[in-house]
């Protein structure tokens, strides 16, 4: 072994924390003598350092560097990216400690991200002292604040030094007030989902609903509360919840446990019900784009077409007729082959290197285009009585400038994340199938994600295309096409289901016995949707099979 | 025109990976470094007054930095061995500049760029997406074993060709 790995073994261990104490006196007289260690001392551990700003994605970074004059310089893209995390804290925290928020009390809880209506508005935050502001993000609300989300628009709310986080969806309004004994919430009306931390000896948090009051000490929960109806679902420690209007109507619940509040009626404490998707029936898949075309007029890549024009109203008219006919082809097929249902992977493009974007709410402003096309594509896919699905992303997908390659940051509250952006494509579009695209970074698993958007959404499909563990109690796993035959000769555990993504036709020709026993099982088989092949007939054959011998 | 407050805070971002380093050469552990950042970040807009614009601002924020790193480490129990004073003092005395790190960085991406394909969707998945190596090698189908080997090769491998850019090799 060279001096040189010798050193870099060395400061391996050291940030491992796997030194012996022989090697820790190795490294330190080395550095204390050898200024050739020093300088790798530092180029190892910034090395370490650079590889998880996570900019290494597609190498977005470089095209930031090679802006050229007028470009942000490279640093920007991954400090936005930091700083996005960091920001809410520290204006929390500054203000919360130091009193820097002027002329109201300290900050309880801060605006982290704000996504407006299709109409333009977010929201509005109403002061004690009756002033009133429109909601922005990093706005500090204070004691008493009231917090107005317009219909359609989306706000996360972080707490400042805990992970601690709020989602308010459309038409909601939550006052905001703090107490020595914690935090404490009223939700007037809306929908909110809370994620709630570990609170310190002493204090809770309190959130008021019109159903319910929830109390929790020291644990991490989530409550989703609308109009009608608030669920209380524990990840570990105990919550307390009480029945509104109903004296003595109380429960509490340890961690796996839920219970749901409904006016005027007693708490339910059921379990919840793994997932139960009726429908076996094949789905297909639709991707209309491809990656970093560079194209100038087609910069997201649409139908593979360097000629396609969205500079022009022209060009933007003539997409749009060929986006029907492909949606028409696509129907004709899946009505063909008796699918159930038709996902949409890319519908915001792939201008940018990180692939899939998976945040629908985004569309608008990341594909203006297809924004306005996408209702009546997506219409006629409905109307001929097929589900829709619309894939959706677990990390932040951010622009760190304008004009920038988007990038991927790791969210915050990936459920919570997960869940808006299912509920947007919900509203707008009736989307009831979700792959989720990605992993969770750090803190959770896709296991408790997809329990808690099962526990939100029980009649969508999550389809997570990074599956662990219990996930398929609540969802039903992506299988790519090398996982196959460890999945096929996997035994299934019973009432579970995986997708498998589409297939070459020889490989279905050459597993056609095994494929249809999956399908027996459970498991849905999935099609390009676009085009037609010799393998929609395998399908079709395959379902047929499967169908003369069910589960 | 930003406040004061706010050109310290642009500092703070444009300077946040290299003091993330100098915390973890401290406390030996990235992880923590990223806690202890975001604590730093916080302490230095508080005390943003106290930095006169144009002077030295990574010896004022690592002042910070070594302050916070200190107190947190003080605050819990650690199993992990760290630099003694001496060590501490002679790698802080060659800490990298600014300068340093765009060079260093500027060399990760050309070395990133000159990855087979394969080795670059790998890289996407660890670096990129942050799966761990057993996520990849769920999704890849393979043995954790081999992801392993695999990433810990491709470290080497961009660990190597950065020295080399940075003329750290001979």
């Amino acid at each position: 072994m060279s001096a040189i790995d010798g050193l870099l073994e060395l400061v391996d261990g050291y940030l491992a924390g796997t030194l012996t104490e022989v090697q820790q006196a190795d490294l330190d007289r080395r550095l204390c003598t050898e200024p050739r260690s020093r300088q790798l001392f530092w180029l190892a551990i910034n090395h370490e350092v650079l590889l998880r700003t996570r900019t290494v994605a597609g190498l977005e970074g470089v095209a930031a560097a090679d802006a050229g004059p007028g470009g942000a310089p490279w640093w920007r893209a991954m400090a936005v990216r930091w700083a996005a995390a960091a920001l809410i804290l520290v204006l929390l925290g500054a203000a919360a400690r130091f009193g820097l928020r002027q002329g109201a009390g300290p900050g309880i809880l801060g605006v982290a991200s704000l996504v407006p209506a299709r109409a333009g508005g977010g929201g509005s935050v109403h002061h004690p002292d009756h002033r009133q502001e429109p909601l922005r993000i990093g706005q500090v609300l204070g004691q008493d604040d009231a917090i107005e989300v317009e219909d359609g628009a989306s706000v996360e709310l972080r707490a400042p030094g805990e992970a601690t986080t709020f989602a308010l969806e459309g038409a909601a309004s939550l006052v905001v007030r703090t107490t020595p004994q914690g935090m404490r919430l009223r939700l007037e009306h809306g929908e909110l989902t809370a994620e709630v931390a570990h609170q310190p000896p002493g204090r809770q948090v309190m959130i008021g609903t019109p159903q319910a009051t929830v109390e929790v000490v020291g644990t991490r929960f989530v409550v989703a509360a609308s109009a009608e109806r608030t669920s209380v679902d524990v990840d570990d420690g105990r919550v307390r919840v009480a029945a509104s209007g109903i004296p003595g109507d109380r429960a509490e619940i340890g961690p796996g446990g839920r219970v749901v509040a409904r006016t005027g009626q007693r708490l339910d404490e059921s379990p919840l019900s793994e997932l139960s998707w009726s429908d076996h029936r094949p789905i297909g898949v639709l991707m209309l784009c491809t990656g970093e075309s560079g194209w100038p007029r087609n910069p997201r890549g649409w139908l593979h077409d360097a000629a396609i024009d969205i500079t022009t109203a022209g060009g933007r008219e003539e997409l749009r007729r060929r986006l029907e006919a492909i949606v028409d082809q696509s129907i004709a097929n899946l009505h063909a082959v008796g699918a159930q249902a038709l996902v949409f992977w890319d519908l915001e493009g792939m201008e940018s290197p990180l692939g899939y974007v998976g945040d629908p709410r985004q569309l608008a402003t990341l594909a203006p285009e297809m924004d306005a096309i996408a209702d009546g594509l997506i219409e006629r896919v409905r109307s001929a009585g097929i589900a829709v699905g619309v894939a959706i992303r677990l990390d932040e997908v951010i622009r760190a400038r304008p004009g920038g390659a988007l990038s991927l940051s790791p969210a915050h509250a990936p459920a919570l994340l997960a869940q808006q952006r299912m509920h947007y494509a919900h509203k707008r579009w009736g989307a009831t199938i979700f792959p989720l695209l990605g992993a969770p970074r750090e803190g959770m698993d896709i296991a408790t994600i997809c329990r808690r958007l099962h526990a939100d959404s029980p009649q969508a499909l999550i389809i997570p295309t990074a599956a662990h563990g219990e996930a398929d109690r609540w969802s039903a796993p992506w299988i790519q096409p090398e996982q196959l035959a460890s999945h096929l000769g996997s035994p299934h555990r019973p009432g579970s289901m995986a997708v498998i993504a589409p297939l070459d036709d020889a490989y279905m020709a050459a597993h056609r016995d095994e494929l249809i026993h999956a399908v027996e099982a459970g498991d849905v088989l999935t099609l390009r949707a676009w085009y037609k092949t010799d393998g929609h007939l395998l399908v079709q054959q395959i379902q047929a099979a499967a169908q003369a011998h069910p589960r | 025109m930003p406040t004061h407050t706010e050109q310290v805070q642009q500092l703070v971002i444009r300077h946040a990976g290299l003091l993330h380093g100098f915390i973890a050469s401290l406390c030996g552990d990235l992880v923590l470094a990223e806690d202890i950042l975001q604590e730093v970040f916080l302490v230095c807009t508080t005390r943003a007054q106290t930095f006169t614009l144009g002077s030295d601002f990574l010896a004022w924020a690592r002042a910070i930095a070594r302050f916070k790193t200190m107190e947190m480490l003080r605050s819990r129990t650690r199993d992990r061995r760290m630099l003694n004073q001496d060590a501490l003092k002679a790698v802080e005395s060659e800490a990298p500049s600014l300068e340093d790190w765009q060079r260093q960085r500027e060399a990760l991406h050309r070395c990133l760029e000159r990855l087979s394909p394969g080795q670059r969707r790998l890289a996407a998945m660890a670096y990129g997406d942050g799966l761990s190596p057993q996520q990849i090698a769920d999704k890849r189908a393979q043995a954790p074993q081999v992801v392993h080997v695999m990433l810990s090769k491709l470290r080497r491998i961009l660990r190597d060709c950065v020295l080399r850019r940075m003329g750290l090799d001979a």
